[in-house]
């Protein structure tokens, strides 16, 4: 193969690396003005032009350790300060906390398990599930900032999704409606990770995949049990198992990189 | 000289660079390279993102220029970063004077 397609190839997986950044573009400009020059300089010492090619990738790094390098550094282009990856960090765990409790609680809230329905327990469950859909658009939202470092029209489109989920989960039996807004913010989250490579692939896929199963599932339950005046509450309750099930393993994931990210960041000694 | 033992001086090294006048990437890792008689040969992907910090930090700015036909995006010394330096020379001469005196100070053997 020839040394060209070398560097060719190199700058195109270095891009892929960066390209949910806002300065991708100049990254790539900066890397690629780097590899040229060391080339030219190695040349101009007399190295063969394809040996200097070879060099000079070889000096620079793998393109995903310097991508990665470059990524854990905020600059221009990001906006991962410090400050406001904690406070996404505690949104996010605090997300957690409340799918916890809410999928405890809508047995009782939204189902007639042991005969025990009451209002009381209808309009806690009820609460508790719209403060969950409230932290997990903001931790949703905080996510999406991070990674492309500007408010952009997908980060705008996951804010409302989460906001109608949220106002809409305020009638927590009606999980046909307040479950798929949730899920299409959730999708179109992970779609974004998937991307950008911000997390696993497999993770990713199979956190996609759940999601219109569990939409679908909720809007039925909800049509079902509207259509044919029947209890379709343990349903119900299954699917916002299943929700807060993703949505933890989301989070969970989130607020494990960031505390990675903060005890990195937050060891660093700069001048 | 490894890459561990510039682990907090490399800021430094890099506003001294810069202080000459606006380079870019390559020319710090060559500068440092060669101002150390090759003692300080990073590896050359850690440096681009020390240059970011620094400029994130507001003591680098940056603007681009053309250089054979491509993007040359090159780095210059801030005035809150001129001043760093000046702090952060300061600061690495008691630290070395301090270090000096301990080495020279060789208590053994002893007379009394």
């Amino acid at each position: 193969m020839a040394a060209d397609g070398l560097i060719d190839r190199y700058l195109a997986a270095f891009a892929a690396h960066v390209r949910q950044r806002r300065d991708a573009d100049d990254l790539v400009d900066e890397v690629t003005d780097h590899l040229l020059t060391a080339v030219e300089r190695l040349e101009s010492a007399g190295v063969e032009r394809t040996t200097a090619e070879q060099r000079a990738l070889a000096r620079l790094g793998e393109p995903r350790l310097v991508a990665s390098l470059l990524l854990a550094e905020p600059s221009e282009g990001s906006i991962m300060s410090l400050f406001f990856s904690r406070h996404l960090g505690v949104i996010a765990t605090l997300a957690v906390v409340f799918w916890v409790v809410s999928a405890s609680l809508s047995y009782w809230g939204i189902t007639d398990a042991g005969g025990a329905w009451s209002q009381t327990t209808y309009l806690v469950t009820a609460a508790a599930i719209t403060v969950a859909c409230l932290l997990t658009t903001a931790a949703l939202v905080g996510v999406d900032l991070r990674a492309v470092g500007a408010v952009d029209a997908a980060a705008l489109g996951i804010a409302a999704l989460g906001a109608a989920a949220t106002v809409a989960s305020l009638i927590a039996w009606a999980v046909g409606i307040w479950v798929p807004l949730l899920a299409a913010a959730v999708t179109w989250t992970l779609v974004r990770a998937l991307t950008a490579r911000g997390a696993s692939r497999p993770f990713l896929v199979v956190l996609i995949v759940l999601m219109p199963i569990l939409a679908v599932t909720a809007a039925a339950t909800t049509a079902v049990g509207v259509l044919t005046a029947t209890d379709t509450g343990h349903i119900g309750w299954i699917v916002v198992l299943g929700l807060a099930a993703v949505v933890i393993a989301l989070l969970v994931d989130v607020v494990a990189r960031l505390s990675r990210h903060v005890r990195r960041r937050g060891h660093e000694v700069v001048v | 000289m490894n890459a561990e033992s510039l682990k907090g001086h490399l800021d430094l090294l890099v506003l001294a660079v810069a202080s000459a006048g606006p380079i870019h990437g390559y020319g710090v890792i060559e500068a440092l390279r060669d101002r150390s008689d090759g003692s300080f040969d990073l590896a050359e992907g850690t440096v681009y993102p020390v240059l970011h910090r620094l400029e994130r930090a507001g003591l680098l700015a940056h603007e681009w220029s053309d250089a054979s036909g491509r993007r040359r995006k090159l780095y210059r010394l801030t005035s809150a970063g001129s001043t760093k330096l000046v702090e952060q020379r300061q600061v690495w001469r008691e630290f070395v004077d301090a270090v000096d005196a301990v080495l020279r100070r060789n208590p053994w053997p002893r007379t009394a």
